[in-house]
């Protein structure tokens, strides 16, 4: 199914446990260090507590007594211990956010990773701005979770043991009291866990569409200002913010709950602390100080009671991102090295497409029973009308979509079973739609071969009389083309295009109509260059403009996702059929404009 | 300061809420303070007093208590969560509109990656800041007030010598803000390199899988992100320096207080006890102390994103509506080009262009590639403005027509096609979402796309892929051609519209525009000469001017350039033919010019 901004995403939700371990996973490298963090944190507090006791030694003891020599030693220690504290403290907070950024970036570079070995197929069903969130903003939102959560924890969860023992050493009974409120963390954990993330990963999902949105919109602002959509697309977008907004506030609604009930439990515990204390007092006649210490300690307890919660409903939220993160890490890629792919290595070129069926959507069929065999350093020239299949059998053969039945075979060996790196490195494709990434000229044409001399571009440009127009430009092939090249005109988004794919120099050149967008003059040039190109390359050439494919060895003609006819263009003429009638039509036009 | 007020000017709407959340932190706050003196009472009253018959009373305000702050928590979190993103919204949607407002020229530097950050990202960091930086400067000011007050009513010698700790609590928090800004600045840049990278990696996916490019673009990827976490390391290392620095000043105040307590006490007779609440009310300000420094990276933060923002905000868009726009709302469509020069570097890519479009014409532009064909039309629709020169419509300048108007009567079937992921009926009613189904077949039929679109899956209710991806580019081009016959222009423009075309088909559509063509201006730029040899006038472009210009019998006779592409086209043709007889009549046709 395609998603689009208007679409929610569905997250299949993996299980709680499972994706913590997950998270789990990406500290574990840093285990050392958030060991560290912990021992710096005890440390720390440690000295929070003890610190203020050298002051009020000083206070009791020297200050009475006029022993200025006292306050000074105790002063001195004191502004030692709270130096320690400080550096402490520092490190701790430093360590603790390298760490979590560390985690995060390798997260990320996973994350990024994975989707680079995705299919095509991914990424026409799914927005791209879709996909930046989860690979940008989802993982942000772990920020947090990562450099304090596990660190907070662990800690936290120390504290609590210990301030647990305590109460259990000074009176067991009271101490079991306490411990009857824990029934009512558990209902309100229970009652708002599956709502609070219910809500979130609303929001989270919101949240994509709204960059979705805003991506495509900018993508096509220019479409969008020639049709003047200006004030019907700040509808939609409100539209799209007032979703976001309603889903966020109505997370919030239970988010903002949680803490103030966590406190209200504490409060309710004290109660229940006091009522029986005061039982005991009167009845058990337990001593008036084991309350009060008790009732020091309690507070000791419920901090980290608080803390801990909070720490729970933080990781709720960061759930709802997770598990974005995890779904996209677990998108199997539809087209894989097979576990016995070879690479593919001294390429002759013969190509076999072998009773191939495929389509797109598993509804509609857009290949028919393809079979065909080019021999090494044929050019075969695919011919059609618009929509027959063409791009379709190229997107087969670079193996961006596997065909549902049958096989493509290179030098004999199916395409199936071989690396997908030597694959494409033996198969230069100029695709239909000219892309050019940001960056200067240089990069783009270099992009097919990053190793290439500034001399091998030049050359390149040269021969596909780009270099004209590009020296003329302010800096020449080191000028920005900015992004998708709108700095070019199309026609030299197209050159440069070409450029790039024959730098790489492969074995199967795949030109998918390379020059509908070049004016004729260059075309006709371009056309000496590209047959000199094709000798001694298997290549299959593209086009609607016929002369593009004169000097092709065969033609196929494709109708509706069937090979109608293949031969030469003579053999092809002389069978009067589609092909003749192809020709004809164009002749023509041609003689009509005439 | 000046994005402060900015950010004024977008709050006031929510201000009362904003001072009732203030009033309810109060109460919060309030019952923060009552709460623990309750406990301390039944702890001292009821516990070691065993005055047992106080503590139903107490325990029931303790309660109540405990309950009303629930509900004062809750809504002042509710109140300021609300407001907050009321803001957001608010900007985000003035945002979204100015960058819509914007014209070409911004578009073509700017990174789409980064534009997402401003509308999104940025916006993300001023929220925190007024969701709880507000409560958060109001709670440390009062406890700080507060503290300080109790002191100065305990001792005032005391508080002024403490009054020496304050400045360098002051240099601490100012040192950690100078430090922080372009830190937050650098990671800021860097989300967008990131970003950016991202996107572009995304959209362009195909290209890379198709050079194997995975590697380097991960390489390229891990260089921008590692950048991007080391910033965000930088800045903690930042704030572990100086936040936790505040409480050693702190600490040293208090020690500061021992001495010179501890002086008063022994010769001035000062009380042990004051400077035991002293050393109570120093370790409470703590809390304040820490607060205010979060408060600072916060705020350092948000400035980051809010100099962006608002320098957006307020820019304005290099092509606007005129003061006093022409009254004109429907064109006859009668466009002259006087004298226009263009340039968008340095180099000029138009020279003096004269042209003039009549109603119910056609005329069509030939020339190679680069040499200004799209830039005419881009000046046309005004998405630039002229260097030199005027172009009018029906005798008006279209720098005086609102742009709305001028656009919405030029109908531009782009030469790079864009579709939007959404049915295929939206994308043909783009410019009038409000379309009947009949008016959508009608322009599909012209279009020669009916057919194609019957056969998807869901028919017109078929759902596309970003940039059209699920159709072949032949189909995306009809559609966009159905696109702006639907917007029914009185100026209809096609860029090499069917490039992606195959002949028949070109010629289908090419019969079935010809209907309603009359009456209407018709701007075609072609580079076959089947598609323009029927023109009124054929204008012949090279290197920015006009070389050539008339029709195709004039050009003919002219011998130059248009000839010369009859030539090569014809030739490519003609070269095909075994057949005598068509070989025969086709030179013929050639030699009869
Ligand atoms: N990603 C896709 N998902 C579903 N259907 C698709 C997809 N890409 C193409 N199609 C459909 O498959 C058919 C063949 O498309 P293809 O791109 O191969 O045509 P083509 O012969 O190259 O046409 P053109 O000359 O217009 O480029 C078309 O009907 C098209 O709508
Ligand atoms: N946005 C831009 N910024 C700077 N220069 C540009 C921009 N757009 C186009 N150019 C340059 O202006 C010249 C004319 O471009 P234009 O797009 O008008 O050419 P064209 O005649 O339409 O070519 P084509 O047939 O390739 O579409 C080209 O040299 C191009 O490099
Ligand atoms: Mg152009």
């Amino acid at each position: 199914m395609r998603n689009t901004y208007q679409t929610d995403e569905a997250v299949t939700a993996a299980l709680n446990t499972s994706q913590l371990k997950r998270l789990a996973k990406y500290l574990r490298p840093y285990m050392k260090y958030i060991i560290l963090t912990i021992t710096l944190m005890f440390t720390a507090t440690m000295i929070e507590l003890i610190g203020p006791y050298f002051i009020q030694i000083a206070i009791d003891e020297y200050v009475p007594n006029g022993n200025f020599r006292g306050i000074l030693i105790m002063s001195i220690v004191y502004v030692i211990a709270i130096g320690i504290g400080y550096i402490t403290t520092r490190y701790k907070i430093a360590i603790a956010n390298r760490v979590g950024q560390l985690a995060l970036l390798d997260l990320r570079r996973d994350v990024f990773n994975h989707t680079q070995t995705l299919s095509y197929n991914y990424f026409g069903n799914n927005p791209a701005g879709k996909i930046m969130t989860r690979i940008v903003n989802d993982i942000n939102s772990l920020n947090r979770l990562f450099t304090n959560g596990i660190v907070n924890v662990i800690t936290e969860m120390s504290m609590l043991v210990v301030a647990a023992v305590l109460m259990f050493a000074i009176h067991p009974q009271l101490a079991a009291v306490t411990l009857t409120t824990v029934p009512l963390f558990m209902v309100l954990i229970f009652l708002t866990r599956n709502a609070i993330r219910r809500e979130w990963r609303q929001v989270r999902r919101k949240l994509s569409n709204l960059n979705a949105y805003i991506h495509e919109n900018i993508a096509g602002i220019r479409v969008i200002q020639a049709y003047v959509r200006q004030n019907e697309n700040i509808r939609i977008f409100r539209g799209v913010l007032d979703d976001v907004f309603t889903s966020w506030m109505r997370a919030i609604r239970i988010n903002s709950a949680f803490h103030p009930s966590i406190e209200l439990i504490s409060t309710i515990g004290n109660i229940i602390i006091f009522w029986y204390g005061a039982r005991l007092l009167q009845i058990d006649g337990v001593k008036i100080g084991v309350l009060i210490s008790f009732t020091i300690y309690l507070r000791r307890f419920w901090h980290p009671v608080i803390m801990l919660s909070n720490f729970y409903n933080q990781l709720l939220v960061a759930m709802a991102s997770s598990e974005r993160i995890f779904e996209l890490l677990d998108t199997k890629a539809e087209i894989v090295n097979e576990p016995e792919a070879r690479s593919l290595t001294n390429v002759k070129g013969k190509v076999e497409f072998k009773n191939i069926n495929f389509s797109y959507d598993g509804k509609k069929q857009v290949l028919k029973d393809i079979n065909f065999t080019v021999k090494p350093g044929e050019t075969i020239a695919i011919v059609g009308p618009t929509g027959s299949g063409k791009t379709t059998i190229i997107n087969l053969l670079a193996r961006f979509y596997d065909p549902n039945e049958g096989q493509v075979l290179i030098d004999n060996q199916d395409i199936k079973y071989v690396t997908l790196e030597s694959l494409r490195e033996n198969i230069g494709i100029m695709l239909q739609d000219p892309f050019i990434f940001s960056g200067t000229i240089m990069d783009n044409i270099r992009y097919s071969k990053p190793g290439a001399t500034e001399e091998e571009v030049r050359d390149v440009a040269k021969a596909v009389y780009a270099h004209d127009f590009i020296t003329k430009m302010e800096n020449g092939y080191y000028t920005d083309v900015q992004e998708r090249g709108s700095r070019l005109s199309v026609g030299q988004r197209q050159l440069v295009c070409f450029a790039r794919t024959l730098l790489a120099n492969p074995k199967i050149l795949i030109l998918d109509e390379a020059t509908a967008s070049v004016d004729t003059n260059t075309e006709v040039l371009l056309q000496k260059a590209i047959d000199r190109i094709l000798q001694n390359r298997t290549s299959f050439v593209i086009a609607h403009r016929l002369s593009t494919i004169r000097n092709a060895d065969r033609i196929m003609v494709i109708d509706n996702g069937e090979i109608v006819e293949i031969g030469t263009h003579e053999q092809l003429i002389a069978k009067k059929g589609l092909y003749h009638d192809l020709y004809n039509v164009q002749y023509k036009y041609l003689v009509e404009a005439v | 300061m000046h994005y402060f007020k900015k950010l004024f000017e977008y709050s006031r709407p929510y201000l009362p809420l904003n001072v009732l959340g203030l009033v309810i932190a109060l109460g919060s706050i309030g019952t923060g303070v009552v709460l623990p003196i309750v406990t301390r009472t039944i702890v001292d009253d009821v516990l070691q007093a065993q005055q047992f018959d106080k503590l139903g009373p107490l325990i029931t305000l303790l309660l109540v208590l405990a309950f009303l702050r629930l509900i004062l928590i809750y809504s002042r979190l509710y109140i300021y969560e609300y407001t907050s993103q009321r803001v957001v919204y608010d900007i985000r949607r003035d945002l979204f509109a100015k960058i819509q407002s914007q014209s070409f020229k911004f578009f073509d530097k700017q990174r789409t990656g980064l534009l997402m950050n401003r509308i999104v990202g940025d916006l993300n960091s001023i929220q925190h800041v007024l969701n709880s930086g507000l409560v958060q400067l109001f709670e440390s000011i009062v406890t700080l007030i507060v503290t300080f007050s109790m002191m100065f009513y305990l001792n005032i010698p005391l508080t002024i010598a403490l009054c020496f700790v304050l400045p360098f609590l002051y240099i601490n928090t100012r040192s950690m803000s100078k430090y922080l800004r372009p830190t937050f600045r650098s990671i800021r840049e860097s989300f967008e390199n990131l970003t950016s990278t991202v996107q572009e990696n995304i959209t362009g996916i195909q290209v890379v899988k198709s050079f194997g490019r995975e590697e380097t673009e991960i390489e390229q990827f891990t260089e921008v992100a590692q950048e991007y976490t080391d910033r965000h390391i930088k800045a903690a290392d930042i704030r572990a320096k100086y936040v936790p620095f505040g409480r050693f000043i702190n600490g040293v105040g208090l020690t500061v207080i021992i001495f010179v307590g501890g002086y008063l006490i022994i010769n001035h007779g000062m009380t042990v006890g004051t400077l035991v609440a002293f050393n109570a009310y120093l370790l409470q300000l703590n809390g304040p102390i820490n607060s205010l420094n979060g408060l600072v990276n916060q705020v350092e933060n948000a400035i980051a994103s809010m100099e962006k923002v608002f320098e957006l905000l307020d820019e304005e868009p290099a092509i606007k509506d005129p003061e006093i726009p022409a009254t004109i709302q429907k064109f006859n469509g009668h466009v002259k080009f006087n004298n226009v020069w263009f340039t968008y570097e340095k180099e000029p890519v138009l020279r003096n262009i004269n042209l003039e479009l009549r109603p119910g014409t056609v005329t069509a532009i030939m020339g190679d590639t680069g040499s200004g064909k799209s830039t005419i039309i881009n000046l046309l629709a005004r998405f630039y403005d002229v260097d030199q020169g005027e172009i009018t419509i029906d005798g008006v300048n279209v720098k005086d027509y609102k742009l709305d108007a001028l656009r919405k009567n030029i109908g531009i079937i782009m030469q790079d096609t864009f579709l939007f992921s959404d049915t295929i009926a939206n994308n043909i009613a783009f410019a009038n979402p409000n379309a009947t189904m009949d008016e959508i077949e009608h322009a599909a039929k012209i279009a020669d796309a009916h057919d194609f679109i019957m056969a998807t899956p869901d028919k017109y209710e078929t759902v596309i892929g970003e940039r059209g991806i699920g159709l072949s580019g032949g189909q995306r081009q009809r559609i966009s051609i159905a696109r702006a016959i639907l917007s029914d222009p009185q100026i209809l423009v096609l860029d090499d519209a069917t490039s992606s075309v195959d002949m028949e088909t070109e010629h289908a559509i090419q019969q079935t525009l010809k209907e309603i063509m009359p009456g209407r201006t018709t701007l075609i730029v072609a580079h076959r000469i089947s598609t323009v040899k029927d023109a009124d006038e054929i204008i012949f472009l090279e290197n920015g001017a006009i070389v050539e210009r008339g029709t195709h019998q004039e050009l003919m006779k002219l011998r130059g350039r248009y000839y010369k592409t009859v030539l090569q086209q014809y030739r490519d043709y003609y070269s095909y033919f075994d057949n005598d007889q068509e070989q025969k009549t086709a030179q013929g046709g050639l030699m009869e010019q």
